[in-house]
């Protein structure tokens, strides 16, 4: 099932703007990328984890662990000024590249 | 990328909590799928197979979790093993940096630690706000309390005015080579009621112990215990001999209590209520005040039982004069150091830096964000810095003691300094300091270093006007503190000089002073017959010049305080005085002058009338006129006849102002304690014979004999150690300028060979080029000498009261920092200039 149709480092990208919208839990997390996988992105959520914690190990989210809904305790992540920097710039990267490939696509 | 840094720590430390959190965290993730999935219609089982197989096994997720921290620890190790081979590669600079950070961190540790401990912490006894020292109104600055005498004291006791009170008199010293490191005190056996202390093994001392008979009965100090004794349980009940005493172990004292003085033996005082001790003033007294009272309320009681004025303070402040120069001193010393360790660090990260210019520029052309350099320079700072305060740990302990050994001794007394774990974490703090100035040198290189430059060979620092800048301000402030050092170390040496060169008053050469037994239950008459037949006895041995007795040997700790005054003036307004008790003969035998008058003899015995010798300063304060010579004065009330008058003389220390002093016979009061002879030549044979005669005559083994010489050489070592301590640092000062000036020299050559090239090409003569190298040098070393100067008379005056007769702006001092600077410019300047002036324009201009 890991068919990671997204670019490499894309995930990254995607958790960021999703963890912009406000702290959220793996689980959350990963509803909200099927969503999106339902209109045409899938990505495995086995590799939604590891993409969490090397973002928390670069320091551009902080988790903490909270009771949730079923007595489970959860962790929960969240965006940090360095994390909405980083969002910003990369999101800013993949404009660019969006347009040239656009560009090069089009004008070949 | 500090708070990378934290989270890759913190992942350390609590790694088995992280696994458990991200077992907690997936099996949360498959609990809620399973619902998701249950509420689409599926059955439960599938429900869960469905979500298992979604996030692709927990086992599996688990391990490419790990996998990323295990990569983050690895990038880590990587940067560690990549600092250790750069800082290996470059042995000179990193050897200096870690020793200077060691150096700096040691120090500020040592001094922290000394003024924690005596300046900050409380005292370690319980509830010491209530505690007191007491004792008579002084009219001299030098002494903040009178003593007591035991009349005063027991009045005191029954009085009931303070919880408890307690009087002590420190024994005057060692009385043999062996004793060196023994402080004996005697006290009251209520001091340790005053104090609540309480021995860790044995008893206390008590009333029952107050006997001279000996063995004396004693508690004693747990240092004392374990460094003479090695911690052996079995001491108490024991008899021992330290030096020439015989003791009798009955207890061991808690660790750290050393009151007062850095005692280390307690023996019970003897206070007969004699008629003759009842006006001694010799005992120091302490109190604790009952609950509620203050200090001035109990100074009114006080004064009311004694019915003589009485003045109080918490023994805080009598413990810790509040003149602390000294550590001001020692702050502004370390200080210092401290300043020249950052100093040199940030000059040799500069051009580790510049050496680093191509480095980092091919590590930034291959792709490397400047964020992942610059974590790569602050692993390498916290490399350098962890090694450094490593060697800082093992120096740490060796500079407390050394900087204890130069305060002056009333800073220190009662007090328990040692290295504590508030010091690590003063020293550790300072490290930190270190880690970041080992980075944001880095960091300013680094913002202007443009990979195509650095790889073309041109150094992006040195062409910038603000780098250069920079490293003008690091060399001037590197000279100035420098210079400030060789200036303090120049004025401690001259003082030195000044103290070997002081006119004592009296010689200490071929003077020898000998133990008598003390305190024995004969009547004074029987023990002064026996003191005079053994002067006689001794004065006759061949080598033998004259001989005489007193009751403290010079050089010695100890003394007793009287108020003296004319006849005419009230007791209140006496001059506070050092009574000086001793035998016929005593000016002569210790090489003393007499002004006017004659010295004691055999009129000045028990019956007769009661005469004095004064010294001159005494005369001066008792009586402006200065003509008591066969006048009437009055000492603690009783009137003298003045029967002559003596030279000041420098007993106590050689720097000690003239201290007014009144000599009285021995004939009238005690027989002395220490029998003085002086002799031709300290020759063993003649000594023995000495020593014999004295034990013949006091039916003792022969006591030890102490070389009055070795006590002065030993009074003068404050001045010595302060001198080489200074000198050291002032040393290490010059050498560091030195190759922090080579080095800054040499890298401006460096970076303006393609100038000297050009101008050379041009027809500048090498000379030319040369002498701008070394005005270069010149100018930057001046700078630091007018501010070094400046700085190093304002910390002169600080420690003014540690110099000794020196003025603190020293003309001659500071022309010879001016001299040694130049010199040392024109030295760190020479081989650069001569590379300079070798360069080959052809060649060098080839090679852009």
């Amino acid at each position: 099932m890991a068919k990671t149709d997204l670019l490499q480092g894309t995930l990254d990208l995607l958790v960021l703007r999703i963890l912009a919208l406000g702290p959220n839990h793996g689980w959350g997390i990963s509803n909200r990328i099927r969503q999106m996988s339902r209109q045409g992105l899938t990505a495995s959520q086995g590799s939604l984890y590891p993409s969490l914690h090397r973002l928390e190990l670069n320091g551009h989210v902080v988790s903490e662990m909270m009771p949730s809904e079923n007595n489970r305790k959860a962790r929960v992540y969240k965006l940090t000024a360095a994390g909405r920097h980083h969002l910003e710039a990369e999101t800013e990267n993949w404009e660019q590249f969006v347009v040239s490939m656009k560009r090069i696509l089009q004008g070949a | 990328m500090f708070g990378r840094l934290l989270a890759i720590l913190r992942g350390l430390v609590t790694r088995r909590r992280a696994e458990r959190e991200l077992d907690e965290e997936l099996r949360f993730h498959i609990e809620m799928e399973t619902q998701a999935n249950t509420a689409e219609g599926m059955s439960a089982a599938e429900a869960r197979r469905v979500a298992l197989r979604d996030l692709g096994g927990v086992t599996q997720t688990t391990e490419s979790v790990r996998g990323v921290r295990a990569m983050w620890l690895d990038t880590l190790s990587r940067d560690v093993h990549l600092a250790v081979r750069r800082i290996r590669r470059q042995p000179a600079i990193s050897a200096c940096i870690i020793l200077l950070v060691a150096l700096g961190v040691a120090v500020v540790a040592a001094v922290f630690s000394v003024v924690d401990a005596v300046a900050l912490k409380p005292l370690p006894f319980s509830k010491p706000d209530e505690l007191i020292a007491f004792g008579g109104r002084s009219t001299r600055s030098d002494i903040s309390l009178l003593p007591v005498s035991p009349r005063q004291y027991f009045d005191i006791r029954d009085s009931h005015a303070l919880a408890a009170v307690a009087v002590i008199s420190q024994w005057s010293a060692s009385e043999s080579p062996d004793d060196i490191g023994l402080v004996g005190a005697d006290v009251t056996p209520s001091l340790f009621e005053v104090l609540r202390e309480a021995p860790v093994l044995g008893r206390a001392l008590t009333d029952a112990d107050s006997t001279l008979a000996e063995p004396r009965n004693v508690v004693i100090g747990y240092e004392l215990w374990q460094w003479r004794f090695g911690g052996d349980t079995g001491i108490v009940g024991r008899s021992i001999t330290l030096g020439s005493r015989r003791l009798l172990v009955v207890g061991v004292m808690k660790r750290g209590v050393d009151f007062p003085l850095g005692t280390n033996v307690w023996a019970a005082a003897v206070l007969v209520p004699k008629p003759d001790y009842e006006v001694y003033r010799y005992l120091q007294a302490v109190g604790r005040l009952r609950p509620g009272l203050s200090a001035l309320q109990a100074e009114r009681d006080l004064t009311k039982v004694v019915g003589d004025a009485v003045v109080a303070m918490p023994l805080r402040d009598w413990v810790r004069p509040r003149s602390a120069r000294a550590l001001t001193l020692l702050v502004a010393g370390a200080t210092f150091v401290l300043l020249l360790t950052w100093v040199e660090v940030a000059f040799l990260q500069l051009t580790r830096a510049a050496a680093m210019n191509v480095e980092l520029g091919l590590r930034l052309a291959l792709g490397a964000s400047r964020c992942q350099v610059l974590a790569q320079c602050a692993v390498e700072g916290g490399v350098l810095a962890t090694a450094a305060l490593l060697c800082a740990w093992v120096g740490t302990p060796a500079l407390v003691t050394a900087v204890l050994s130069y305060l002056p001794l009333e800073m220190v007394r009662g007090q328990h300094v040692a290295a504590d774990l508030r010091v690590l974490a003063f020293a550790s703090g300072a490290a930190v300091f270190g880690i970041l100035a080992f980075t944001l040198v880095p960091a300013h290189v680094l913002r202007r270093t443009f990979p195509g430059d650095a790889l073309r060979g041109r150094g992006g620092t040195g062409s910038q006007p603000s780098a250069a800048r920079l490293r003008n301000t690091l060399l001037v402030a590197q000279v100035t503190v420098s210079c400030a050092l060789v200036y303090l170390g120049g004025l401690t040496f001259r003082s030195y000089q000044e103290v070997d060169r002081v006119d004592l008053g009296f010689r200490p050469d071929g003077l020898v002073a000998v133990s008598l037994p003390r305190g024995s239950d004969e009547p004074p008459d029987v023990t002064w017959q026996r003191f005079r037949d053994t002067v006689a006895t001794v004065r006759d041995l061949p080598g033998v010049r004259s001989a005489s007795g007193t009751m403290f040997r010079p050089f010695a700790r100890g003394a007793v305080l009287s108020r003296a005054s004319r006849r005419d003036v009230r007791l209140d307004n006496a001059v506070a005085v050092t009574r000086a008790i001793v035998a016929p003969g005593y000016l002569a035998t210790v090489g003393g002058r007499l002004v006017a008058g004659r010295e004691f003899d055999d009129r000045d015995g028990r019956g007769a009338g009661l005469v004095t010798i004064l010294n001159e300063t005494a005369v001066r304060l008792i009586d402006t006129d200065g003509s008591l010579l066969g006048r009437e004065i009055l000492i603690d009330g009783l009137p003298y006849a003045v029967v002559g008058i003596a030279r000041d003389m420098r007993m106590v220390r050689p720097d000690e102002l003239p201290k007014p002093v009144v000599y009285c016979s021995s004939a009238q009061w005690v027989a002395p304690y220490w029998l003085l002879v002086r002799v031709d030549a300290t020759d063993a044979a003649l000594l023995g014979r000495v020593r014999h005669t004295v034990g013949r005559f006091w039916n003792t083994r022969p006591p030890d004999v102490m070389d009055v010489a070795v006590d002065a050489e030993r009074a003068a070592a404050p001045y010595r150690m302060r001198m080489q301590l200074l000198l050291v640092l002032a040393t290490t000062g010059i050498l560091l300028a030195t190759v922090g000036l080579y080095g800054g020299v040499m890298f401006v050559v460096r970076q303006r060979t393609r100038e000297y090239a050009i101008r050379m090409a041009l027809g500048a003569a090498p000379g030319g080029i040369q002498r701008s190298i070394a005005a270069l040098s010149l100018k930057l070393v001046l700078a630091g000498v007018a501010t070094g100067l400046a700085a190093g008379g304002v910390a002169a005056r600080l420690m003014s009261d540690l110099l000794f007769n020196v003025p603190t702006t020293d003309w001659m001092t500071a022309s010879s920092v001016t001299a040694v600077a130049t010199v040392v410019a024109l030295a760190a300047a020479a081989m650069p200039a001569r590379r300079a002036a070798r360069i080959q324009p052809a060649q060098a201009l080839r090679q852009e």
